[in-house]
């Protein structure tokens, strides 16, 4: 019934609220970290009857700020996913897997280790592990020369750590405030995405665009596709893969003049700098010289400025030559400190490239006797996959620890079932100094065990490895807790600390003061070098990584496979993006089956003509829908990484992710690939409006709901209580689609399938529509209006689609009997059909909210502004004997949202936020000459008037 | 001769459709007086030991739900009282395999509709205006339909909201 965990806890690792006081029917919130990926966003799960029903970000958290990606709301699918490992299994003669024990898994581990050679290494190789895990590894690795733990992660960082060790002799990743910055340049960085810290980036960059106080930022992106962030952007310039780095150092080359450097070092840089001027890098990146010379100036005089680079193409040979100049960029600017500071580290190193190949090369030699994997796919990142199962092969035992199946899990000898993040005590540390809980909320519903007891338990029967074990792996934990380091409130009075743990989610200790100085010996990484593609008409492949799959961890998640791409709208499928351009070379359209070829074989997949990627790229999003819930999926036909060259980038040994060239061999079929969203044009409708920042001020006050007509036939609705309202602001939303993802979740909207889609069948309730409005590309959160003067109230026949007292257009689920009337008479179109009974593959129905009806055929549904929370928090505040407060009532989109783009109240209470924000002079409503009267306002989206345009979508 | 043999078969089919449909809509109604897996007599523990509702509904002012207790509450008298009647060796030895006692349900509100026992109880309705007289039954059995007239005609009556987003979720 309850979270557990409690029973094997000892002193400390306790849950705030006791089993005792569990109430069925009533919903707890405990506070847990995130690993979906290494950001580590701070997060809360809701559980009703001992089921985790729904994840939300911790608003007290200093990474996320109470936001939530789709990817990690989208862990609730992972830990009740039908492909969880639900017992140990092992290798039978057949080659099939079988299910057995843990005692006999044990058993068979010590015999096939006893029978290998005493001199062989024992390798773990992990997902980004912190904390407390990190230091179980480190404690093995510092005792034992034969035991080696690598961490595999496909975006690794290593060239940002790499530069700072030489400009700063500071292997790290700063932590980035986008928050204070009035000029953000990105070079390639997707930092609204999967870039480091998306929704912590996304949060400052939020704050950062606050239109009414003048100073909004300007957001620059150099890139070769398009993603998110460069559609969010205010300048964007499509150049080819590679030439970022030629833009920076030229940027960096003009900026270096008023640097406060000794002179000699200023010379080291100059000469360095030499080769990279603004002419160079203009004409190999097609854009005028004046811009780069601009984007210089700017950095330097609206100040505080930050420049970053990574992404896709930033992966390339001269990774590190881009980011010293990003870092020589920085500090011309006196961003560090400012913008950018080292105080806290961010992602803790991880294992390169170069290093991989080491492991692979001890492998294939016979010098690893045990290969444990855990939580990751090497596979899937590494580019030659044969030659790693081959030397995988020659590994005598070959362990996966992992929650969820993955592409790989047939290739091991055991497959040992760990507990999912959610179902487990740990200590996490994304940015130094920052310790965030995690603990169980649910029972485990599998026979997994924590991950660092099966390692500790699995080094226990290695031969030679029994002394140094940590044997159980809480103790060891609970010794973390109680000893962070350089702080005493720990140990003083631990229960009271404890009880502050669980509460805020982790203990942030006070970030410590790192300053910096430039080193000119890292000239050194630059290096000249020819831009990575010719504009002569050769492709080259792109690996990206999207919103929706990630790094391809996050396959396996049927919510993920229908939250449309924010920038393709395509549902299910990845296909491969091309430019108009060279559709028309190539002579296909859009769902054209396309084979290319390179060095290593084919690709032969659809593609899809996107608008903003450069004549000279195929990009190709990570990840790929799998029928079976397996993390890490592909199409072996279609996995990007397989196909790179594995060219390294020599400073920090990481892959360049750029490079292979693409030959074009021709159409080979169709597939129709379900796109959400017909048109991006708004054909004067003025359904996503913009503004300039120049205009703003100019604005009258706005009305709301205004109604266009003076006579009317329908009495006015009373609204004697509440008055439910919603605004929108444009300004700040970045398309992430978190909201629809939480929607998905909250209101247990049915995914239904690529076919059904096809058909026009899709269920979400709220979906984010891209528009175009004076060639500035708009995301538009669309969900029902909750018209004042609703068509779909007046057309249903049975009185299904009522409007209730608090302004909210209900729909009886019962009493609707399927004519459709009501869909059919809106014109936001928001209304969704059951078609059929949906079901979903048991256990996932676990999830389920139970506030909430779990639809079947027949029935109409469409957003209730989560009339079930509005419900729960009137039943507190009547418990509590007072009025509801401001702010309390927040709808599942409105929560998720990273810049907090959605604000949600009642306009009956003048003093609340959204009254105050519907007086916005941007505010405006959808289609509101239909008469309509919604009681969602959108706040104009505010640019700048000298950015960039794009005409198509 | 033929046209007559012809209507009694068309005849017969639709009868014969009719009785299937009834029949099986009996089978999906629940039964008012559902066989319990332990006879729990309700009028021995009220009348004979004086336990109020709320002793073993423990939650129902708390919660949405009444809940049937679980059988860790029966053994903290039952562990020494009445060992050894028949049914209380039933319930003893879920108790130890811990295994919960499947008792089936006589109340259960659709699922699309939100009802909570604790705002009912909370505004002092007396649990057997719903329920009945259940202290003096031996074996529950249900007394309404749960409909939705039934409903209203009390909401009506007392002036509770009747907006349908008040009890339709």
């Amino acid at each position: 019934m309850a979270p557990v965990g409690r029973a094997r806890a000892g002193v400390i690792l306790k849950h705030l609220i006791p089993e005792e006081d569990i109430i069925p029917g009533v919903s707890y919130w405990l506070n847990s970290t995130c690993s979906e990926c290494p950001a580590g966003c701070g997060v809360k799960v809701r559980l009703r009857e001992g089921n985790a029903v729904k994840i939300e970000g911790n608003e007290n958290h200093p990474v996320n700020h109470g936001g939530l990606c789709a990817r990690g709301q989208s862990a609730l699918q992972a830990l009740y996913s039908p492909a969880r490992i639900q017992t140990p299994l092992r290798r039978n003669a057949g080659g099939r897997m079988d299910p057995t024990g843990w005692k006999d898994a044990f058993d068979l581990i010590a015999r096939s280790t006893s029978a290998s050679g005493s001199s062989e290494k024992v390798v773990v190789v992990t997902s980004q592990v912190t904390g407390a895990m990190r230091a179980m590894l480190e404690r093995f690795a510092a005792g034992s020369p034969k035991f080696n733990f690598f961490v595999c992660e496909p975006l690794d960082y290593a060239p940002v750590a790499a530069a700072n060790k030489l400009c700063f002799g500071l292997e790290a990743v700063p932590t980035y405030s986008f928050d204070k910055a009035r000029t953000i340049v990105s070079f390639g960085a997707d930092f609204l995405e999967t870039w480091l810290s998306p929704v912590s980036n996304a949060h400052g960059y939020a704050i950062s665009r606050n239109p009414t106080n003048g100073a909004m930022s300007r957001m620059i992106q150099f890139e070769s596709y398009m993603s998110l962030t460069g559609a969010n952007a205010d300048e964007r310039y499509c150049c080819p893969p590679g030439v970022e780095t030629l833009v920076a150092l030229s940027i960096a080359s003009r900026m270096l003049s008023g640097t406060a450097l000794p002179a000699s070092e200023w010379e080291t840089w100059r000469s360095a700098l030499r080769p990279f001027t603004i002419e160079r890098a203009a004409k190999a990146a097609g854009v005028p010289p004046q811009v780069l010379e601009q984007v210089a100036d700017r950095l330097r005089s609206q100040t505080p400025s930050l420049a970053l680079a990574g992404g896709p193409s930033s992966h390339s040979t001269c990774a590190t030559a881009l980011q010293v100049a990003v870092n020589l960029i920085n500090f011309s600017a006196g961003g560090y400190g400012k913008t950018l500071t080292f105080d806290r580290a961010e992602h803790a190193p991880v294992g390169t490239y170069s290093q991989l190949l080491d492991l692979v090369e001890d492998m294939e030699a016979g010098r690893v006797s045990t290969l444990i994997v855990h939580e990751c796919n090497p596979l899937f990142a590494f580019p030659e996959p044969e030659r790693l199962k081959t030397a995988m092969k020659r590994a005598p035992l070959k362990i996966q620890l992992a929650s969820v199946r993955d592409s790989a899990s047939e290739s091991y000898d055991i497959v040992l079932p760990a507990l999912h993040w959610l179902e487990r005590w740990d200590k996490v540390e994304s940015r130094s100094g920052v310790y965030s809980l995690q603990q169980p909320v649910i029972k485990p519903w599998c026979d997994a065990r924590h991950a660092g007891q099966a390692l500790s338990d699995i080094m226990a029967v290695l031969p030679d490895h029994t002394t140094r074990m940590p044997e159980d792996y809480q103790q060891f934990l609970r010794e973390r807790w109680e000893n962070i380091p350089g702080d005493r409130s720990a140990s003083e009075d631990s229960d009271d600390f404890w009880k502050q743990v669980l509460t805020d989610g982790g203990y942030w200790a006070p970030p410590v003061s790192r300053k910096v100085t430039l080193n000119a010996r890292a000239a050194e990484a630059i290096s000249d070098f020819a831009p990575m593609v010719s504009l002569s008409g050769e492709h080259v492949l792109l690996p990206v990584t999207t919103v929706r799959y990630g790094d391809g961890r996050q396959t396996g998640r049927p919510w993920l496979y229908e939250m449309p791409d924010p920038i393709t709208l395509i549902v299910w499928d990845t296909p491969l993006l091309i430019s108009l351009g060279t559709s028309k070379k190539w002579n296909c359209q859009s769902g054209d089956i396309v084979r290319l070829k390179c060095d290593k074989g084919f690709l032969e997949a659809p593609v899809y003509v996107q608008s903003g990627t450069h004549d000279a790229v195929v990009a190709v999003s990570l990840g790929a829908p799998s029928d079976k819930y397996a993390s890490f999926y592909f199409e072996p036909a279609n996995h990007p990484l397989h196909r790179l060259r594995g060219d390294i980038d020599k400073f920090s040994g990481a892959l360049s992710w750029v490079g292979t060239p693409l030959t074009f061999e021709g159409v080979t079929g169709h597939n129709r690939l379900a796109r959400l969203q017909g048109s991006g044009r708004q054909d004067g409708r003025g359904i996503a409006q913009t503004i300039a920042t120049t205009e703003v001020g100019k604005l009258g006050k706005a009305s709301r709901r205004p109604a266009t007509l003076e006579f009317d036939l329908y009495p006015k609705h009373e609204h004697p209580v509440h008055d439910w309202g919603m605004v929108i602001d444009l300004s700040v939303c970045i398309g992430c689609g978190a909201c629809a993802v939480a929607c998905y979740a909250e209101n247990n909207v049915h995914v239904v399938g690529k076919n059904e889609c096809l058909r026009g069948r899709e269920q979400s309730w709220l979906r984010i529509e891209r528009f175009i409005d004076k060639g500035r590309t708009v995301f538009l959160p669309a969900l029902c209006q909750q018209c004042e003067h609703a068509p779909c109230e007046t057309v249903c026949p049975v009185y299904a689609a009522v409007h209730s007292s608090e302004g909210l257009d209900v729909q009886v689920y019962n009493r609707c009997v399927g004519t459709r009337y009501c869909a059919n008479n809106c014109p936001y179109k928001v209304r969704r059909f059951n078609w059929f009974t949906y079901k979903v593959d048991p256990p996932l129905e676990k999830q389920f909210n139970p506030d909430v009806f779990v639809r079947t055929r027949g029935i109409m549904e469409k957003c209730t502004f989560c009339i079930q929370r509005i419900r729960e928090h009137k039943e507190i505040a009547k418990d509590e004997k007072r009025r509801l407060r401001d702010g309390e009532v927040v709808p599942a989109c409105a929560q998720s949202c990273p810049t907090g783009a959605i604000r949600f109240g009642d306009l009956k209470d003048p003093a609340s936020q959204v009254s105050k924000q519907m007086d916005d002079p941007r505010g405006y409503a959808i289609l509101a000459e239909l008469n309509t009267q919604p009681s969602i306002l959108y706040l104009k989206r505010v640019y700048h008037a000298d950015g960039t345009v794009t005409e198509t979508l | 001769m033929k046209t007559i043999a012809i209507y009694v078969v068309i005849v017969a089919w639709f009868a014969a459709v009719v009785v299937a449909v009834a029949a099986f809509g009996l089978m999906q109604e629940p039964s008012m007086r559902p066989k319990q897996p332990i006879e729990y007599p309700h009028h021995t523990h009220v009348q004979d030991v004086g336990m109020q509702c709320l002793d073993c509904h423990r939650y129902a002012e708390k919660s949405i739900y009444a809940t049937i207790p679980g059988t860790d509450i029966c053994m903290g008298c039952h562990e020494s009282v009445a060992t050894d009647k028949p049914e209380i060796i039933k319930l003893t030895e879920a108790y130890r395999s811990g295994k919960p006692v499947g008792w089936v349900r006589v109340y259960q509100v659709k699922p699309h509709v939100y009802f909570s026992h604790k705002r009912h109880v909370l505004s002092g309705m007396k649990c057997q205006e719903c329920h009945g007289p259940v202290e003096q039954m031996t074996t529950v059995q249900r007394v309404t339909d749960l409909g939705m007239g039934w409903c209203v005609k009390c909401h009506r009556t007392r002036g509770a909201p009747r907006e349908c987003d008040t009890c339709h979720k």
